[in-house]
């Protein structure tokens, strides 16, 4: 499939473009960004072509990667539709329910299939966990504690502009979107709980967990820049599901060697694991040649802005606020 | 679909049959067991047949897995080139070196396609310590340790005989020095302890260490020392220039689950390290190309690992010749 790729803005931009450059599924047709200096330098990295008129590249693609910074997905995602077939949006889809409705709309009423990347529903472990879901034979999810923390991220993410937010706008969607697709249940309310700032200058919240009603099964999420900088990995994704009749525990990127380096003098987590964002991509590939029923959607992409959009109104009203009635 | 039948419906053919089943250019063929019953049972799990005789498993297929005990390897494996049979043997290649020369020589005369099934190699994290080592991630490497083990493994009699499974050093431990000989080249000397050679083994622990012409130096345990309910466990760990790179069974847990009576851990892939070795083996069957795991390291596993069963039992250190 040829694949183009819109803004390298995104730290994950790297790993996709890798991926699309070595995976034999895809043709790698190049980039185009707002930023030319920042895109000329990614094509340079991954030695493809830099395209400075996006509808020259879109005429040469099939899909479109889009990894722009929050804010810019509704404008980047306008600008596309309707010539590819498929578009892949970052997470999260869109920084505001007004915005990804939008896109929504315009993915509707264009020929072009808007998905959302949701890597850890492709993760082995996520996998395994869904088919304990479908099984059901350890009854109904209870009570459910998880946790998706990382290190502070660079640039951008921290500029309220153009992230829309902090931790909560960066984090809470990958859990979110996880246990919607493992209950096949909407979030009914979310009231969130504000810790200090751990990074004192930060005009965004990086400290925060949701307390939230997953159907009628309680949750929490912790969803906090926790990780100092002496971590040896960028963070974790963590959950335990207490079931009638039984328990889950998960820690899903945790297949690492340690390495200790005499180098940097640090030590580094290098993960043997799959490559959730590789399943993605090749799902995401099959999804758009119709071989394939099940992928991300913006209504999935939506429903997790929603939890969002309604966590920091929670802050500012206080106490729980209803997501879905 | 290239039709694939197991010989053996024990602990390791259970495995393998599962992987067959995960594979899309192959169709389990049938099982063949000299009880009956755990043929017939394995056979039902996976819609499949059970023969009462092997010629008619190889009959009715293109490649056979001996998931046999050591012992019988060379027989079975004689009997399936004759049929022109492609074979993926599990480890050990044979239980001495004079059946492990003849395997070789058998294979080498024919045109069929023989794989060993030294399956650590296709374990992720092993494959990754290995890139990384060949990659001079870790510069060059001082020293190298690993762990395996947990219980006796009590799912089947024969490992009990030295004389039919070898003890722990040619069964268990062959594994770490498969890995560290295939990821660090010759080896030059070879010291091991064990405790039990005898007809009722119940519980023993080996120990190896081998000299590297490339100068390292390896320490490997194999264990069948801990007590019954134990977690089987691996560990391995290199020292080198640039630095360590480490893994430990038990200290990641990507997936654990709790359910009645029962505690069970995982470490989720898309496809398992067995199912990995045989679709390697399998594309190597259809395109006509070398399988990654030759006769050759499978009698070179062999010889090491009979080495250092002589070195236990004499308490020399053995040199080996290249």
């Amino acid at each position: 499939m040829k694949v183009a790729m819109v803004s390298s803005a995104h730290v994950h931009a790297s790993s996709y473009a890798s991926i699309l450059k070595s995976n034999s599924k895809f043709e790698f047709i190049g980039i185009w960004d707002d930023n030319i200096e920042r895109g000329k330098s990614f094509a340079k990295n991954f030695e493809i072509p830099f395209y400075e008129n996006l509808n020259e590249m879109l005429q040469k693609s099939e899909a479109v990667v889009i990894t722009s910074e929050n804010a810019k997905h509704l404008d980047h995602f306008r600008l596309v539709a309707g010539k590819v077939k498929g578009v892949l949006c970052e997470k999260p889809l869109a920084t505001s329910i007004k915005d990804a409705s939008e896109m929504l709309k315009i993915a509707e009423a264009s020929s072009t299939k808007l998905g959302v990347a949701f890597p850890v529903r492709f993760h082995p472990v996520s996998q395994r966990v869904k088919e304990i879901f479908n099984e059901g034979e350890f009854g109904k999810a209870l009570i459910i504690t998880s946790s998706n923390r990382g290190k502070l991220p660079p640039g951008w993410f921290t500029d309220p502009k153009l992230s829309g937010g902090g931790a909560i706008t960066d984090h809470v969607v990958h859990l979110v979107d996880l246990f919607r697709w493992f209950t096949e249940n909407e979030f009914i309310s979310v009231e969130t709980f504000l810790g200090n700032n751990i990074h004192k200058d930060l005009k965004v919240e990086d400290c925060a967990i949701l307390s939230l009603k997953l159907g009628d099964t309680p949750m929490t999420l912790d969803c906090s820049w926790a990780m100092p900088k002496s971590h040896p990995y960028w963070g974790e994704v963590k959950f335990r599901i207490i079931f009638e009749k039984g328990v889950v525990e998960a820690d899903v990127f945790s297949q690492n060697i340690v390495f200790e380096s005499n180098r940097s003098k640090e030590v580094e987590f290098i993960n043997y694991g799959q490559n959730a964002d590789e399943n993605m991509l090749v799902a995401f590939a099959e999804w758009i040649e119709g071989i394939r029923e099940d992928f991300p959607t913006a209504i999935d992409g939506l429903q997790a802005t929603k939890v969002v959009e309604k966590a920091y109104e929670s802050i500012e009203k206080g106490g729980v606020v209803v997501i879905n009635g | 679909m290239i039709r694939v039948g197991i010989a053996g419906a024990g602990f390791i053919g259970r495995v393998h049959a599962q992987s067959v089943d995960m594979m899309d250019n192959a169709v389990l063929s049938g099982i063949f067991d000299k009880n009956l019953e755990a043929a017939k049972s394995l056979a039902q799990l996976y819609n499949s047949n059970f023969f009462e005789t092997f010629e008619e498993l190889l009959d009715n297929s293109d490649v056979v897995i001996l998931a046999i005990p050591t012992p019988y390897r060379k027989d079975f494996l004689e009997l399936s080139i004759k049929k022109g049979k492609h074979v993926f043997c599990e480890k050990p290649l044979a239980r001495t070196i004079e059946e492990a020369y003849r395997i070789k020589q058998i294979v080498k005369a024919s045109k069929v396609k023989f794989m060993v099934d030294h399956v650590v190699r296709f374990f992720p994290e092993y494959r990754k310590i290995h890139d990384m080592i060949l990659e001079g991630k870790v510069g060059d490497v001082s020293e190298v340790r690993s762990f395996r083990g947990g219980p006796f493994p009590g799912w089947s009699n024969w490992f009990k005989s030295f004389q039919k499974s070898g003890g722990v050093l040619l069964d268990l431990a062959i594994h770490d020095i498969d890995f560290w000989s295939w990821t660090l080249g010759e080896v030059q000397s070879i010291k091991a302890y064990a405790l039990d050679f005898s007809e009722s083994i119940e519980r023993d622990h080996g120990v190896v260490i081998m000299k590297f012409r490339s100068g390292a130096i390896a320490h490997i345990e194999a264990t069948w020392a801990y007590p019954k309910g134990s977690a089987f466990r691996t560990m391995a760990e290199v020292v080198g220039s640039n630095g360590r790179a480490k893994f430990d069974s038990e200290s990641f847990n990507p997936l654990t689950i709790y359910s009645k009576n029962s505690r069970e851990s995982l470490s989720p892939h898309s496809l398992t390290p067995w199912g990995v070795a045989l679709k390697e083996f399998l594309k190597a069957v259809e395109n006509d190309t070398e399988v990654p795991v030759s006769v050759d390291d499978g009698v070179k596993a062999v010889e090491l690992s009979l080495k250092a069963i002589d070195s236990a039992k004499t308490g020399e250190t053995k040199v080996v010749k290249l």
